[in-house]
């Protein structure tokens, strides 16, 4: 059967239409190439490696201070030599612990997850399974990048001034914030991170923009919207998700900005220090505002920033299931909605993520009720999934490993949602480890594993045809599987007994003693999963220069628009004209083909003499 | 049967690739990627200054009093001693309607391809621009005279002059670039680059921009002088 | 688009541009006098709660005519109408949960007895804050001191 269709795709005369075609094809110097490149594909591999170098200190951030939680007060020369004054004679001072967590927080959400998942994917997608030579505006997309580049230079700087990195959470909530005396990383550091911020909604902005409307204006012929891929439809909510939400964060950095350094008290009322009350440089008092206020701004973005991360993930996840199960993908319609739904959803449940911050728990009811509502698209999605690997005959690649890992994380990060969304109960758990566990299963490993996946699954696309190391690709999802349930499962049983998160030291609880083992137990998980990710790392820049070349255009027998173009596809994606749609993506099984390509019309299968039955699609 | 099935399944798929806007190839609006992206940037800082006006809002309800607009803005320029309540504002934001408006006769201007029509135009709305920028330099002094800072005003909570300047100001901000964007797209229309283009697209997108401007201050003048 | 229009187009392309001018200034207007007839005529301290429903309405009304005249969304297609103008949905409920919210702190601040200081009332303050210059922008902003 697939060499049926391996005839069907490489003898049939693709139809398309040669509008600016070849216009492209000049000689581009190195740094038009490589460094300022307008070529999406280019822009993407930019996005996806300065994601793994900020994944890489992100992850290593973590692991210092998962030191200090499993052995506290114990010496480890490694961290002076890493940290400097910040963890004089081995031993992790509090400040220093602070910066690593809240740096570690910020770089993995928005620089890793971020731009590293949707920067990378969307960039390299959305034109190649669109149809399109490049992006809408490939100026503005190159300026993308350079933005995120500048937010993350800026935040690399914080990180060695003097007074070091800001040290107040990843959500930087006012006092800590606003007041520059709070604490030393609140001052210079503070400042930086806000800038860095800034610019990275700029990206943010400049991206999302260029996604929407290529998705919208650039389609290639035939290529309805219910045509598209599920990773188009997940990448397109992305960006609207980002173009709405981000420019909030912005305000209410604004605000942050000028109870900084202008005196104002949006954030701030009544703050008194050593007894005395905070004044203005009127000599007022401050009043008037509220930290809540802030809260709720930014989580405004920041719960559709928790789908800004997963989405692309869930796309991508989509794909990769049904490319590899040789099954159509099931209830495409269904996912699509739900994909809509979600969307929707993220914009009226920010207040979820603040049961505990003195909301009013009136309004707190209705945030509930839509936060459980999150549960019917999100499983609607969990249950077609399965439906689509369900007897199908996979093909078990590392990608689709890491897609089947995702949807094992999405299933149970996801379902300890449901006991955080209650007020009622997430008043008593969410400062445990329980929160910790839940939002690092459901978006950070989930999100982490849609990244992983795409990145094995693409691959080929991204380097010229190369592919990675089977072999190396089996091995670290293994461990990074099993490792990354090792790390967070455990943290599930210390947050439903009440051991506090954000703690620097757990030692002055006795009752949480029992917990020492299990401590260092998660620690030596977090280690071994640091250490499994290096052979990733090897795997990608080795397989980048010198891995096995695809003999043909398809490797993994797809039917998407992005494996008709050549194995090392130039600025324009395809040579000649642009090909035609004539089918959705997902024709897979169907009369007995294992897969049919978008650009395979009916009429031509039928002058080949094959089967063929009509559907809506 | 089955034949009449595929004929009709076949004919629905080619009104599917040629009849509707949505079969790719082309835009589903009939605009282009640059105008697009402009209303999209729109849509998105529309929710910039939403954010900040709903933060004025919520301080707002969460202060027992506030202060009256009546007797904050009633000075107007050369009248002193006068008691003019809501006068100075009224004509500002009668400055940026006409303003908009003469933007907006610049782009029909365009769509004639008139050159001399888009440059009268679009120099009578940049001097709208001007003009307004002028008249809140006027009413910020005004008030900082008489007492009204981010830290402190004689009319009501601190929160009521910290948000007045933020908002303004950031409108202002707003204005003020769109004012640097519509001398650029004059000095460009002066020198026949969208007449040998073909088309003042250009115009029309600064344009958007510059309505959108207009627009916010109708939000502006609502949650600060009206309500 | 660069495409060319005729005559009669552009001519009522135009009147409907200062129609909607005229619309907007007149709506401004009302707006106002509402306002000021409301401070002189109506007793200090009635709720003004149709009033502002009203300010909103009509500034709804104005918003209407700039984005749909002066940025031309009027004459779009239907569909790009749509995309814009659907995101602003979200606003719903941005607005009615902070307003709450805002609405709650108040209430605690009161239930709680935070004592507000009420300094903006002291007309010792604004000398202290004017610093002098009170007098120079020759304005009548004594109404707040002994509102």
């Amino acid at each position: 059967m697939a060499v049926t269709d391996i005839k069907l795709h490489h003898e049939i005369v693709v139809h398309g239409h040669d509008d600016h075609h070849d216009e492209h094809h000049h000689k581009e110097s190195f740094i038009s190439k490589y460094i300022f490149s307008q070529d999406h594909k280019m822009i993407a591999k930019q996005f996806l490696i300065t994601g793994i170098f900020w994944s890489f200190l992100g992850v290593l951030m973590s692991v210092l201070f998962r030191l200090q939680l499993a052995w506290p007060g114990e010496t480890f020369p490694i961290m002076e030599t890493l940290l400097g004054k910040w963890a004089e004679g081995g031993i992790l001072t509090p400040s220093g612990y602070y910066s690593l967590v809240t740096i570690h927080g910020t770089v993995m959400v928005f620089f890793v997850l971020t731009a590293g998942l949707s920067g990378t994917f969307s960039n390299l997608l959305i034109p190649l399974q669109c149809g399109a030579r490049d992006m809408a505006s490939p100026f503005l997309n190159m300026l993308s990048y350079w933005f995120f580049f500048s937010a993350g230079l800026v935040m690399f700087i914080s990180l060695f001034i003097e007074t070091g990195p800001f040290g107040g959470g990843w959500t930087a909530y006012p006092p800590l914030s606003a007041l520059p005396q709070a604490d030393p990383g609140s001052g210079a550091g503070m400042t930086y991170w806000i800038l860095s911020m800034s610019l990275f909604i700029i990206s943010s902005l400049l991206g999302g923009l260029n996604y929407i409307t290529t998705v919208l204006n650039m389609r290639t012929k035939g290529m309805t919207m219910m045509r598209l891929p599920l990773t188009i439809w997940a990448f397109f909510f992305t960006a609207i998700l980002g173009v709405l939400s981000f420019p909030v964060l912005l305000s209410s950095m604004i605000l942050l900005l000028f109870d900084r350094g202008m005196g104002t008290s949006f954030y701030l009322s009544d703050i008194y220090i050593a007894g005395a009350p905070l004044t203005n440089v009127a000599g007022e008092v401050l009043q008037g505002g509220s930290p809540i206020l802030y809260q709720h701004l930014f989580w405004f973005l920041g719960h559709p920033e928790v789908y800004i991360i997963i989405l692309p993930a869930m796309g991508m996840v989509s794909e990769i299931l049904a490319t590899n199960s040789k099954k159509p993908i099931f209830g495409y319609k269904a996912m699509v909605l739900s994909i809509l739904a979600i969307t929707v959803l993220a914009f009226l449940v920010w207040a979820h993520h603040m049961f505990i911050s003195g909301l009013n728990p009136f309004v707190a009811s209705i945030f509930v009720l839509f936060t459980l509502l999150i549960a019917v698209p999100s499983a609607i999605k969990v249950f077609n999934w399965i439906g689509t690997i369900w007897r199908g005959n996979i093909n078990f690649t590392p990608a689709m490993l890491f897609a089947i890992g995702f949807v094992s994380l999405f299933i149970s990060g996801g379902l300890t949602g449901i006991f955080l969304g209650n007020s009622a109960l997430d008043i008593t758990l969410h400062d445990t480890y329980f929160v910790t566990a839940h939002f690092h299963i459901v978006m950070g490993l989930a999100g982490g594993f849609g990244l992983l996946a795409g990145v094995y699954h693409w691959f080929p696309k991204l380097f010229n045809g190369r592919m990675m190391n089977n072999t190396l690709g089996y091995v670290h999802f293994w461990v990074t599987f099993v490792g990354s349930y090792c790390i967070f499962w455990p943290m599930h049983y210390q947050g439903m007994t009440g051991v506090p998160r954000r703690y620097y030291s757990l030692e002055y609880f006795q009752t949480f003693d029992i917990y020492g083992d299990l401590k260092v137990f998660i620690t030596v998980a977090a280690i071994i999963v640091f250490f499994a990710q290096f052979l990733f790392v090897i795997n990608f820049f080795y397989s980048a220069v010198k891995g096995k070349k695809m003999t043909s255009l398809n490797p993994w027998n797809s039917t998407t628009l992005e494996w008709t173009s050549p194995i090392e596809p130039g600025h324009g994606n395809w040579v000649g004209p642009i090909p035609h749609v004539h089918r959705w993506a997902y024709d897979y099984g169907k009369d007995g083909h294992e897969f049919i390509p978008q650009t395979v019309s009916d009429d031509q299968m039928r002058a080949q003499g094959l089967k063929v039955t009509e559907s809506g699609h | 049967m089955a034949a009449e099935t595929l004929t009709k399944a076949h004919d629905s798929h080619a009104a599917v690739e040629d009849g509707s806007n949505w079969g790719g190839g082309k835009s589903p609006f009939n605009v282009s990627y640059g105008k697009l992206m402009m209303w999209y940037f729109l849509v998105s800082d529309a929710f910039t200054f939403s954010a900040l006006l709903i933060s004025y809002g919520t301080l707002r309800f969460s202060s027992p009093e506030w202060a009256d607009p009546n007797k904050v803005f009633n000075a107007f320029p050369f009248l002193e001693g006068w008691d003019v309540p809501l006068g100075f504002v009224s004509l500002m934001t009668f400055i940026l309607i006409l303003s908009s408006v003469f933007v907006v006769r610049a782009v029909q201007e365009g769509h004639r391809m008139n050159k001399d029509g888009v440059l009268f135009w679009m120099f009578w709305g940049i001097v709208g621009g001007a003009a307004f920028l002028g008249c809140q330099a006027w009413e910020w002094m005004h008030l900082i005279h008489g007492g009204t800072t981010l830290w402190w005003n004689p009319y009501g909570p601190q929160a009521f002059g910290m948000l007045f300047f933020l908002i303004t100001g950031f409108h202002g901000f707003h204005v003020f670039s769109g004012v640097v964007l519509n001398i650029i797209i004059w000095i460009q229309a002066s020198q026949g680059v969208f007449h040998r283009r073909g088309h003042y697209e250009m115009v029309e997108k600064v344009g958007l921009y510059w309505h959108f401007v207009d627009l916010v201050w109708v939000f502006v003048f609502l949650a600060f002088y009206l309500l | 688009m660069g495409h060319h229009i005729t005559d009669e187009q552009y001519k009522s392309q135009v009147s409907a541009v200062w129609r909607a001018t005229i619309w907007l200034s007149v709506i401004t207007i009302v707006e106002v006098v509402a306002a000021l007839m409301w401070m002189n005529y109506v007793e200090p301290g009635t709720s003004k709660f149709l009033l502002n429903g009203f300010f909103i309405a009509a500034s709804l009304l104005k918003a209407f005519f700039i984005v749909g005249e002066f940025m031309h969304v009027r004459y779009e297609f239907r569909a790009l109408t749509l995309t814009i103008l659907t995101p602003t949905i979200f606003l719903i409920w941005f607005i009615v949960a902070f307003l709450w919210e805002g609405d709650a702190w108040k209430n605690n601040r009161q239930r709680w007895d935070v004592q507000i200081e009420q300094g903006w009332k002291d007309p010792a303050k604004i000398e202290k804050h004017t610093g002098g210059h009170g007098h120079h922008g020759g304005d009548d902003h004594g109404d707040g001191e002994h509102h």
